[in-house]
Order: C-alpha cells, then sequence, then structure tokens
C-alpha cells in the first residue's frame, strides 16, 4: 500500500520510454510548482487502486502513450492557485486509453474538465 | 514504446460535482478522435458549455455515448449534457437525460444537448425528461459548412 503526502514537490512522478504500473495506493494532499504533477511520455502505464485526493494542478498528464486507469477515485482538486490549469487526467498527442469504473468527484477545474484528451 | 490502439474507451464512471470555469465541466475533448463512452453517471457538474462533455473535433472521427445516465447538470450558456462542436459520426444510444438546466436567457440554447456540425447523428432508446431552457429545449441542432 502506498500512502504519499506530498506537498510542495516539484514534479511527483515523470518517466520518459519506460512502464509504470502503480496499483494500490492513497495520494493525497499534493501541491506542486510546475505544470503537471505526474508526466508520462512515451510510456506504457497503468494506475489501478488508487485514491486520489487534494490536488493541483494537473495531475496526470501524458501524451505518445498509452494508459489504462481503473479503480481510481479523484476528489477535491484545489482551487486555481495560481498560473496552471488543474484537471485529474489530461491526455494529448497519440494516446490511447482506458478509463473504467472510476469516480470523479468534486473537482474544480479551471477551463479544462476532469477528464482532459 | 507506444502502441496505438484504436478505440479508446472511457466506461463505467462516475462523474459528480465537478465544475469548470469554461467548457466541459466533467470531460473536455479537443481532438480526442474515436471515442467511446459508456455506462457512465454525470450528475451535478456545472460549466458555462457542456457540463458534462464538451467535444470539438476537426477530423473525421466518431463520438459513441452508450447507457449513460445525465442528471441535474447545469450550463449558465448551452449544452447542460453535451456540447457538440464538429464530428463526422455521433451515436447516443440508450441514454437518460433529466433535470438538466440551462441558464433561462435568449441568446442560451439547447438545455439537454447543443449540437453544431455532429456529422451522421443517431439518437436512439434515449429518455428526455424535466429539462428547463428557453430555446432550442431539449436539443438545439445546427449545421454550417
Amino acid at each position: 500500500m502506498l500512502i504519499l503526502n506530498a506537498n510542495g514537490v516539484a514534479n511527483l512522478v515523470s518517466v520518459t520510454d519506460t512502464t509504470l504500473n502503480i496499483l494500490s495506493g492513497t495520494i493525497q494532499s499534493i501541491r506542486t510548482y510546475s505544470s503537471f504533477i505526474m508526466t508520462l511520455l512515451n510510456s506504457n502505464s497503468v494506475f489501478s487502486n488508487l485514491n486520489f485526493s487534494e490536488f493541483y494542478p494537473i495531475l496526470i498528464y501524458s501524451s505518445f502513450s498509452s494508459l489504462v486507469v481503473s479503480n481510481c477515485s479523484f476528489s477535491d482538486s484545489f482551487e486555481k492557485l495560481g498560473d496552471f490549469e488543474v484537471s485529474a487526467i489530461y491526455l494529448e498527442y497519440n494516446i490511447s486509453f482506458l478509463i473504467s469504473n472510476c469516480k470523479f468527484d468534486s473537482l474544480r477545474n479551471d477551463f479544462v474538465g476532469s477528464v482532459n484528451i | 514504446m507506444f502502441d496505438s490502439v484504436t478505440n479508446n474507451l472511457i466506461e463505467d464512471c462516475i462523474f459528480f460535482n465537478n465544475t469548470s470555469t469554461d467548457y466541459g465541466g466533467a470531460i473536455y475533448l479537443f481532438l480526442p478522435g474515436d471515442l467511446t463512452i459508456t455506462r457512465c453517471q454525470f450528475q451535478s457538474n456545472n460549466a458555462t458549455d457542456g457540463s458534462s462533455i464538451y467535444y470539438e473535433e476537426t477530423n473525421q472521427k466518431t463520438l459513441i455515448l452508450i447507457s449513460i445516465s445525465f442528471d441535474k447538470n447545469i450550463a449558465s450558456e448551452n449544452g447542460a449534457a453535451l456540447y457538440i462542436n464538429g464530428a463526422s459520426q455521433m451515436i447516443i444510444e440508450n441514454c437518460n437525460f433529466t433535470n438538466n438546466i440551462i441558464q433561462p436567457n435568449k441568446k442560451n440554447l439547447g438545455s439537454v444537448l447543443f449540437l453544431d456540425n455532429p456529422g451522421n447523428l443517431s439518437i436512439a432508446s434515449s429518455n428526455f425528461e424535466s429539462n428547463q431552457g428557453i430555446l432550442g429545449t431539449c436539443i438545439y441542432y445546427s449545421e454550417t459548412s
């Protein structure tokens, strides 16, 4: 079980050209000072059985990648605090994805929606 | 590393009480490619346009919505459930649209669906009940070249 309180980190996860699986845990109270909390580039990733809460700005950003997000909950994003957009999942540029059995609850987004594709 | 898959999918998800200051309170889709959304619930989401789903596409792509409930979503302008701008094909099947509201302004259109150039459109086996707006209740449709 992963339990992470990561207030104030610069960038929680940044991966390129790899496989990343995070399969169980609670990640809460995350505020970073970059555009994305987790950045996945040209990677195959699985996020499963995770609870995310209290985050700012974009939680998961992925491009040129495949992504599976299943059995996850996303709740209580922070209001816009600075210059960055807020979103739970932001996907762009040649992405293949499956988002399954997830709950998006009480997210306060600036422009881009809880899920942005 | 990247292995492209053509059928992107959102299934069995709940979107509740999400808010966007502009477009797509729950989901914002800009050039998403072919996409299927099925067996999801959108409830009490808020935005200016497309409180549940905002969709914008300029390529020949298909959006499929099957077995989805849209309930109590509120848009301050257009499309409390869906705001669609461009698609080559759109399929809505077995969906329930209930209690969705846009602000009562004569400039606001489509309390449930705001459809601008949705392409080949099919709506089947779906329920529209107790939605509120002034113009285009429940569906506003326009097609411009």
